[in-house]
């Protein structure tokens, strides 16, 4: 009887198993690409409301802007197979601009639709600007344009209705940009989502557009399939213009952040590219030839609060006392690199530069010409100076007793980094830091209120241009949360606004910068550059990597 | 049996209400807001905020989401595909079906490993079968779930290869074997020290004796007699932990690639989605006050010596 039971039970669960499951179909002789970007769910794929990489690596294979990403014959990273990325003319066909570089005139291809067919128009790049911009929108991009494009601030501040935005279209193919100031890197914002085209009579009404099936496509591949939390199937795009030349025929982005699984998936063979790998994995698959390093536009650095650090000595020691050989080496263990400038590797100067390559070791010269006794290349004079500085301070009437906190947004990766910053402050200069962890929603919230000693922030910049570091700081800076202001500061990077990208530009930055780490400054302490790791199959060429965006593009793959 | 059924609704429905009340104020309580982020200026979080009505005063707001809910309108999402309706966000594309087919497997295999290891240890008391169960489920419950799940995905899927390393919709029947593995081992090795132990309670008893003493076999000694008096804090426990098995994934969801809805428990708090907050505890709650009151029912099927109506013992 019991026998029997059981027996019912087991058929009962192989129906189930046989009603839950399905076949899975898999055609054998497309050419297909599976990745995962090591995210989760995109917030969204709306082009005006993304807030990474992780949705603009999806969004760029669909959209495209005025300018594009084209790959180059030079390859990027520590892989010969992946190739860096140049900016070349997109839906644009041609470009020029006036002699002060204030009014940008794009005229379009003419052989550019949309998936279903309706031809893309200037018109349709204006409405995107002018929703990008419009506060009701409440995208947190909304400020890209401040002080780019004529009225921009204004609008997005609530005080002028969209319509005034200094872009027009005068006709279908040709678009007129108004800029306030003279933009050195105007064209390389052209690339970014928000500034892609935009059907107003698919989104308007319609919450749910960016489903499969409703998303428009002006670009090489067209979405397909979104399983939510799952992936999102992308197919070639048969009414792109360059349609003969694409690549795979489906790219499927899977949507996981798990790197564990991604992994297993890689070394399974299900995935043909993962970015990220978990970091005790790395040594391992580095030594396989799986993995490899790209160069990647975000900076971490520690904020010295100069209203509690107010001597700049104090701050300069921590500076001084920080082993960033040592994050970067056991810590992190992700490829990132030591800073030695704010700016990271992948921003250039105007020369095509790699920018801490250009301006040396920014961070320690102006003390290494104060203190020529000292060797500042090497991390043991740094902590002999930091001592003395220190102590210098102390008889000045620093209390040496002070305690200091050190707040950090919640993750694994922050918390070894503010645990190594807290041992070497304890070790070298004998300073006692307390950790306080945040969660990340509130966290900038709560350190713009001040009151800390040192807090931590990552800053990655879309546009290859050194001035998106230099406008988060001193009194107009939006990421200002140190207390910091210095006139000649300011000034040098209105100034820098308002000139054409050259030499002369350049030099204006690096004094920007110089000023930062002089007895003036020494309120931002530079941690590490960020890295891109990534593991990719070793058929797979032709794929390219925009460094300053972070994101690997398909589009011309081949196998 | 009816009126305290009836009674017992009402009461669940006061619970649910309340849990609804505490969760909105808690989730409001703590910093932040879903339009704010790294480049979000304050006055353009408040635009947004005065756009989607979270300028509104907080009772107020608690009594929209209320009145919202009694009319079957769970709100749209400020975060996850802004705009979207959160009904569609957390049933559609069958995710809530996912985390039930999951949850459903891995309570089968919790009742059907952990009660019958627990009866084998307690029956084979002191002995090598007990001690070895003993080390397996101390070990089963001292393990996270996610060191559960990196091992099978290493043995299972690179090693061996048989199984695949991301479940995605269990489109392969196979997929779903080791997520069930991994959320059930806990609970198997939970529950089966909890059946040896109630079990060794009343193999103890003095009718229990008697049977053994009147010449009953092993196998109806255990499993008819002293099984149904040892079920009791089984059963108890089985209420909650269904519900937690059916969205209490969050883990393992990620870990094996699943979309289901256990990571919206964990990720609408991050994300600070008001709506999605509230969606998700009350479909919780719902499912957790739901199982308790199928629990009472169940006690006066295995315990007759337990009256639902409390008049008469």
């Amino acid at each position: 009887m019991k026998r029997k039971a059981l027996a019912t039970f087991f058929i009962a669960c192989g129906c189930l198993a046989m009603v839950f499951g399905g076949t899975n179909v898999r055609a054998d002789e497309e050419f297909t690409i599976d990745a995962a970007t090591g995210y989760s769910e995109p917030h969204s794929m709306d082009p005006t409301l993304t807030t990474g990489g992780d949705q603009y690596e999806i969004i760029v294979h669909m959209e495209e802007g005025l300018m594009k990403f084209a790959p180059t014959t030079e390859a990027v990273g520590t892989n010969p197979e992946e190739m860096a990325a140049e900016i070349v003319p997109g839906q644009a066909e041609s470009y020029e601009y006036d002699e002060d570089t204030l009014t940008y005139t794009f005229h379009l291809r003419d052989d550019i639709v949309w998936n279903d067919g309706t031809p893309v128009t200037a018109d349709q790049f204006v409405y995107a600007w002018q929703r990008l911009v419009d506060p009701n929108t409440a995208s947190s991009n909304g400020s890209l344009l401040n002080a780019i494009v004529k009225n921009a601030a204004a609008i997005n501040a609530g005080e002028m209705d969209p319509s005034e935005l200094g872009v027009e279209a005068p006709d279908d193919k040709t678009l007129v940009v108004t800029l306030e100031n003279s933009c050195a890197y105007f064209l390389e914002l052209t690339c970014s989502s928000q500034l892609m085209p935009l059907r107003q009579d698919v989104i308007e009404g319609n919450d749910t557009w960016t489903e499969a099936g409703t998303y428009c496509a002006n670009g090489p591949y067209v979405m397909t399939e979104w399983v939510h939390d799952s992936y999102i199937t992308l197919e070639k795009n048969e009414k792109y213009y360059d349609y003969e030349n694409l690549g795979p025929d489906k790219i499927t982005f899977h949507l996981s952040d798990s790197q564990t699984s991604n992994l297993a998936a890689y070394q399974s063979g299900d995935y043909d590219f993962i970015s990220g790998v978990p970091a005790d994995q790395i040594e391992a698959l580095e030594a396989s030839g799986d993995l490899f390093v790209n160069p990647r536009c975000n900076c971490t650095y520690l904020y010295l609060n100069v209203d509690s650090m107010t001597d700049w000595r104090v701050r300069a020691a921590v500076l001084l006392a920080i082993d960033r050989d040592n994050i970067v080496e056991n810590v992190t263990q992700d490829g990132s690199t030591a800073a030695i400038s704010l700016i990271p590797e992948a921003i250039t100067t105007s020369e095509g530069e790699s920018w801490p390559d250009a301006v040396g070791e920014v961070m320690y010269s102006w003390l290494q010409e104060q203190y020529p006794d000292y060797d500042l290349s090497d991390y043991v004079g740094r902590c002999e100076l930091a001592q003395q500085l220190y102590q210098e301070a102390v008889d000045d009437g620093w209390n040496p007793d002070t305690s200091m906190d050190y707040q950090y947004n919640t993750s694994d990766t922050n918390k070894a980094i503010a645990e190594a910053v807290q041992s070497d402050l304890s070790n070298v200069l004998g300073i006692n830091v307390t950790l306080n962890n945040i969660d990340s929603a509130g966290y900038t919230q709560t350190i713009s209120q001040g009151g800390f000693y040192i807090a931590r922030l990552g800053y990655g910049l879309s546009y290859n241009d050194a001035i998106g570091y230099f406008n988060l700081f001193g009194s107009n800076g939006s990421f200002e949360y140190s207390g910091w202001s210095n006139e000649k500061y300011d000034e040098l990077v209105a100034q820098a606004h308002t000139m054409k990208a050259g030499t002369e530009r350049d030099k204006v930055l690096e004094e920007i910068e110089a000023i930062m780490f002089t007895d003036e400054g020494f309120s931002i302490c530079p941690l590490y550059d960020g890295s891109y790791t990534y593991c990719m199959d070793s058929t797979l060429k032709g794929v390219f990597y925009p460094a300053i965006e972070g994101v690997t593009i398909f589009s011309y793959a081949e196998k | 049996m009816f009126k305290y059924i009836l009674k017992r609704v009402a009461a669940s429905a006061v619970t649910l209400l309340l849990v609804a009340a505490i969760t909105f104020l808690a989730m409001n309580a703590i910093p932040g807001n879903p339009f704010l982020d790294e480049n979000t200026t304050v006055e353009q979080m408040e635009i947004a905020n005065a756009k989607y009505g979270l300028d509104q005063p907080l009772l107020v707001q608690m009594k929209n989401y209320l009145l919202n809910y009694l009319h079957g309108d769970m709100g749209e999402s400020l975060k996850m595909q802004r705009g979207t309706p959160v009904k569609d966000i957390i049933f559609g594309q069958g995710k809530f079906e996912l985390s039930i087919q999951l949850g459903v497997l891995a309570l089968f295999l919790t009742v059907l490993m952990g009660i019958p290891l627990g009866c084998i240890a307690a029956y084979n008391r002191g002995k090598a079968v007990d001690n070895f169960l003993n080390v397996f489920s101390t070990v089963g419950i001292a393990a996270p779930n996610f060191v559960v799940a990196t091992l099978l995905l290493t043995l299972l899927s690179v090693k061996l290869g048989i199984l695949p390393a991301v479940s995605g919709s269990f489109n392969d029947p196979k997929a779903i074997i080791m997520p069930a593995i991994a959320l059930s081992l806990y609970y198997v090795c939970y529950v089966a020290k909890l059946t040896r132990t109630s079990m060794l309670d009343a193999i103890n008893q003095d009718y229990i004796r008697t049977a053994r003493a009147k010449g009953l076999r092993t196998g109806s000694l255990i499993f008819k007699h002293a099984l149904r008096n040892a079920l009791i804090p089984v059963v108890t426990y089985l209420g909650p932990l269904t519900a937690g098995l059916l969205c209490g994934g969050f883990v393992v969801e990620t870990t094996f690639g699943v979309p289901g809805l256990g990571r919206y428990f964990v990720s609408s708090i991050i994300d600070r989605d008001y709506p999605i907050i509230m969606a998700t505890t009350i479909v919780l709650s719902t499912l957790i006050i739901g199982m308790n009151l199928i629990v009472d029912i169940v006690y006066k099927i295995v315990d007759p010596r337990i009256s639902l109506s409390g008049t008469n013992n």
